[in-house]
């Protein structure tokens, strides 16, 4: 599966990228919102693992970019969102959009794994 | 001629003007004061004063901080109302034209008083001999000229009559400036021509120029030298009074505003006695610890995680022995710096209450003290009984949380005053009698506190240590306070002892 790791907090992202790729996926790695939505408007992705609080913008805003692209009912099932603030109000945006949430840090290593790596068309 | 005794420093008068304000606000409002509503939305909440059968003052005070200090503490309360003018009574409805706001706002507190301008001032005036602060007193003499008038009013107030005459204007200003221009503005008989004004004895006089009036307020009493006290007591409440008469004289109050907030914020921030300065400014810094505990929460948590997931993951991995005992020191550190993380902001949350082990509790406690407490004996007693195992369960009804803080913190200090002072066979005892009541008594084999120590320990903000915040006993004895136990420091012949006594 290819896979968009969005995570600012480096180590994170690169645990996640190392464990992904142990379990044979192909992941790209940034810290960067910015540059994240290039990747997503320039290539295709079968799961985006996406933080919310980036240090230059919000999850929510390259989820709202990628709506150029794609349809709601696809985003739903590209985005996994993990997020260490969840307060109501964000769990509730984020419900919105239908995607997954993760939040951080993750209490089952393992479930947070296949979450990830569910693939978009298994029921 | 003029009393030239210097008045002493307010400092030492000051406690007594709060204790008579307060008592005479006690005994002017009505019993419906005490149901005072308290609404609390998230982080606002909000102490409406408005079932006040005054119709005079409504007061509302929003109290935008941690609001549970001042639902429990009444003397927390009892400041602010010391803040409010004497209430005098009437029976009209306030209607807005007739009604004049004062929104102030101090240290995190807004307040808003209301005033209902369509009394008159004399039975206002009347209502503040009633005061018991004022009770020396025998009459106030109310001078008003509106400028530009060739006459001015005098009013004579005591408290079974009111009279009221006119005077000229040369002789109004004669007056103000020699008030004016005096030094400690008490006066004796001869300073005016007194027969004029039926001025008995001795008093006290004040001057103030508003837009359109110029006042003058005589407070007489007996025959006897006015006190330095009293000097100092007319000083704060003629600001008060200043301003209702200003209403009920219907001027423009803008200025008077200005002046009163001053005043007011005076009164507040430098004449309130010491204790009440403390506990807002501790209340102020709880609540930015507590804020700030947060913050701190949610930035750390981050970056934590991404060293636990790393350590996770390189253990996976195959490595020297060595290596892999370096990263279960790593994962312990983390897991005890999430810990520490959650503990702490726990502390300033609102925790339930629940069922535990109270030996459970005790033996985690001692646990997270172990990097300060190495290498010092730990003797438990409950009952009298030597502790053996940390499973005996002493189940008990109360917060967890709360009294682990207590016992944390009693146990760090005691800590590292042994290990400061380099104790031989440094030992702290835990006794713990559980009857009708809790009490945990901490003890050790160190220094002790000197008087002066022990005189500040609960003081927030007071430390002996070179690194610490000290908030320690300060967090500790409010917990106590919440859970209706007392924390105490009770002095013995060899080393510290503290006792936390809840009621179960």
């Amino acid at each position: 599966m290819k896979i968009l790791i969005v995570e600012d907090e480096l180590l994170i992202q690169k645990s996640l990228k190392h464990l992904l790729e142990k379990k044979g996926h192909n992941v790209t790695a940034t810290a960067s919102g910015r540059e994240a939505i290039e990747f997503i408007l320039n290539d295709e992705y079968q799961r985006i693992i996406c933080d919310l609080m980036l240090s230059d913008i919000t999850g929510f805003d390259i989820i709202e970019e990628a709506k150029s692209k794609y349809s709601l009912d696809t985003i739903s099932n590209l985005f996994v969102i993990i997020t260490a603030y969840s307060s109501a109000q964000v769990l509730d945006k984020a419900e919105g959009y239908g995607c997954k949430i993760i939040e951080k840090p993750f209490e089952d290593m393992k479930n947070a794994i296949s979450i990830m790596t569910k693939e978009p068309n298994e029921s | 001629m003029e009393n030239t005794r210097n008045t002493k420093p307010k400092k030492d008068t000051l406690k007594k003007y709060n204790v008579h304000l307060a008592d005479d606000l006690t005994h002017l409002i009505p019993p419906e004061l005490n149901k005072f509503q308290t609404t609390k939305s998230k982080n606002t909440a909000h102490i409406i004063i408005s079932s006040l059968d005054i119709d005079l003052l409504k007061v509302e005070l929003h109290l935008t901080n941690d609001l549970q200090d001042f639902n429990t503490d009444p003397a927390k309360l009892r400041v602010f109302l010391e803040l409010l003018p004497p209430l005098t009574h009437n029976s009209t409805k306030v209607h807005d034209q007739n009604t004049s706001h004062l929104k102030y706002s101090t240290l995190g507190v807004d307040f808003q008083l209301i005033f209902n301008s369509s009394s008159t001032y004399s039975k206002y005036l009347t209502k503040c001999l009633e005061l018991k602060s004022m009770s020396s007193y025998s009459n106030i003499h109310f001078f008003h000229h509106a400028k530009g008038d060739n006459y001015a009013t005098h009013t004579k107030i005591a408290r079974d009559n009111v009279a009221c005459n006119s005077i000229e204007t040369v002789e109004f200003n004669e007056l103000f400036n020699a008030i004016k221009k005096s030094k400690n503005r008490s006066f004796g008989q001869n300073n005016f021509s007194a027969s004029n004004y039926n001025i008995v004895g001795t008093c006290i006089a004040r001057e103030f120029t508003l837009k359109d009036y110029n006042i003058i307020l005589i407070f007489s009493q007996g025959s006897l030298i006015p006190l330095d006290d009293d000097v100092d007591f007319i000083e704060q409440i003629t600001p008060f009074i200043i301003f209702h008469l200003n209403l009920y004289l219907s001027i423009s109050t803008q200025v008077l505003f200005n002046s009163l907030k001053s005043q007011l914020k005076n009164f507040l921030i430098k004449d309130v006695n010491q204790q009440y300065k403390a506990d807002i400014n501790h209340l102020e810094r709880m609540t930015l610890m507590g804020e700030l505990l947060n913050i701190l929460k949610h930035e750390l948590s981050n970056p934590l995680f991404g060293l636990q997931l790393t350590s996770e993951l390189l253990s996976m991995e195959e490595m020297e022995e060595d290596h892999l005992i370096f990263l279960k020191q790593i994962n312990s550190s983390l897991l005890r710096s999430k810990e520490i993380i959650e503990n702490f902001s726990s502390f300033f949350s609102n925790n339930t209450t629940q069922s535990f082990s109270l030996s459970k509790l005790i033996g985690e406690v001692i646990t997270l003290t172990k990097s300060e407490s190495r290498g010092i004996t730990f003797e438990q007693t409950i009952n009298n009984d030597e502790v053996v195992s940390t499973s005996d369960s002493f189940l008990i009804t109360s917060n967890p949380t709360f009294l682990a803080q207590i016992v944390f913190n009693l146990i760090i200090n005691s800590a590292q005053a042994l290990k400061e002072m380099k104790i031989k066979s440094p030992k702290i005892s835990i006794n713990i009698q559980l009857h009708d009541e809790l009490q945990i008594s901490i003890s050790d084999n160190g220094p002790g506190l000197s008087p002066e120590v022990e005189k500040n320990c609960f003081s927030a903000f007071y430390t002996t240590k070179g690194s610490g915040t000290g908030l320690g006993l300060a967090i500790s004895k409010n917990l106590a306070d919440k859970l209706n136990g007392t924390l105490s420091y009770i002095p013995s012949k060899q080393g510290a002892n503290f006792l936390l006594r809840i009621p179960l």
